[in-house]
């Protein structure tokens, strides 16, 4: 059945746990390509070289009822005393939801940077970036 | 259900500033003991005739340019209120009441008396007394909420949340700028929209139905009903005016105004129960007669 996906089958899931109140999230996939023409050829041609991933997402700062806030919890990845060990992973798993089926891209990365604000007849949110870091976990889009 | 016309709104306004007060020096050249007429440093248009202005000095000295007998009980004091009348110069006038100093002849104008000294005042406009706005036409509130989208991933319906409450409106009002019996007139508003030191705000009240007044048709109970009164009340800036000039019409003014700070929309719908004296007297307001205390409602 033909299907156009929107907002509404959008999903972030967070070291397995599906944050609440996600406005939108994006993920880029790149790919370095190194260039092997040489003398003679009529074409430029290249060899893959090492990919990259990385995103960003937006979560409304938002306590539900038990006082969980995810936001906070991603604004803590990078907002620590301490400071952010090699251990700071998050498992990220962006994903399109089609009935009972999910399209997922999931990855390990580090939050690389977080922000969030307050304004006069705003809703505060906090926006995250990440930067994924070794292979794609699963991709089943 | 019962059906009323316009006629049974009015616009009651009270003059006042929220942007503070103004210090300045009145020099002894500054005050003129014959004519009853004093001036000091400030800019064109930040008093208005018709406004109570409390003068205070600011050293502690008295206030002894205003003479004895323009003060409560004789005594010169460090600070007074009194209404004032600007003229074509610029000078102001002290009156004992509003209607005396739109009027800016002699009744009323209270005695200066000449200084040998400088004397440092601070000038502030005091919000006291509500009056009518005279000659409105009709008058137009809109209240504005904003809402915020908070519409997440995998929802399905739009979430809004509710933010800030805005409103503005805009008045009609034939002009006129003479004393009204103790009315305000549109005049003023267009005199408040140019004053540029302390702002052009002013307190508003819009009735929808003011006491004494009744629904054109329909059910309504005259006992009950009559002196039930219903307004909107708020802080406002004057952002606008504009009057119109035709051959063979009244002059109009139109006023636009945004509204700061809250909105409320009140009633009074049961008779206010007034706190007496041991004599049975009422307990008198400044603003004037008619004005008693009242009891805060059960």
């Amino acid at each position: 059945m033909a299907k156009v996906y929107t907002g509404r089958d959008g999903r972030l899931l967070i070291d397995g746990t599906e944050q609440i109140k996600v406005t939108n999230w994006s993920l880029t996939g790149s790919l370095e390509v190194l260039e092997t023409t040489t003398l003679g050829d009529d074409q430029r041609s290249y060899v893959p070289g090492v990919q990259e991933f990385s995103g960003s997402a937006t979560l409304l700062y938002y306590n539900d009822g038990t006082g969980r806030n995810d936001a906070a919890t991603a604004l803590k990845k990078v907002l620590k005393i301490a400071g952010v060990q090699g251990t700071d992973t998050v498992d990220m798993r962006l994903r399109l939801v089609e009935g009972n089926t999910n399209h997922d891209v999931r990855l390990t990365a580090y939050i690389t940077s977080v922000s969030f604000s307050a304004g006069v007849g705003e809703v505060s949110s906090a926006q995250i970036s990440f930067q994924g870091t070794g292979a794609l976990t699963g991709v089943t889009i | 259900m019962g059906v009323y016309l316009g006629n049974v709104g009015q616009v009651e306004l009270t003059r006042k500033s929220l942007e503070g007060s103004k210090d300045s020096l009145v020099n002894p050249s500054d005050v003129n003991a014959v004519a009853n007429r004093f001036s000091f440093d400030f800019n064109e248009g930040f008093l208005i005739t018709g406004d109570l202005v409390e003068l205070a000095t600011t050293d502690g000295t008295d206030l002894d340019f205003v003479d004895a007998t323009g003060w409560d009980g004789g005594v010169v004091q460090t600070s007074g209120n009194w209404y004032v009348y600007i003229d074509q110069l610029g000078g102001v006038k002290l009156y004992d009441t509003f209607a005396n100093s739109l009027d800016g002849s002699a009744t009323g104008l209270i005695s200066l008396t000449a200084i040998a000294r400088d004397i440092p005042i601070r000038a502030s406009i005091r919000d006291r007394d509500a009056r009518i706005l005279a000659c409105v036409i009709n008058y137009e509130l809109n209240t504005n909420r904003e809402a915020v989208d908070i519409t997440c991933l995998s929802d399905e319906y739009r979430q809004q949340y509710s933010s800030l409450i805005s409103g503005s409106g805009r008045l009609t009002a034939e002009w006129d700028y003479t004393n009204n019996d103790g009315d305000e007139t549109v005049h003023y508003l267009m005199q408040l929209v140019l004053r540029t030191e302390i702002g052009s705000s002013f307190h508003a009240k819009l009735y929808i139905k003011k006491q004494d007044s009744a629904a054109a048709g329909g059910p309504f109970d005259v006992g009950t009903q009559t002196n039930d009164s219903l307004w909107w009340e708020f802080d406002a800036l004057v952002t606008g005016s504009a009057t119109s000039f035709a051959s063979g019409q009244i002059i109009q003014s139109g006023i636009e105004f945004v509204a700061t700070g809250p909105i409320r929309l009140r009633a009074q719908t049961t008779p206010g129960d007034k706190m007496l004296q041991e004599t049975g007297d009422e307990i008198l307001l400044e603003q004037g007669a008619g004005n008693a205390l009242l009891l805060e409602g059960e």
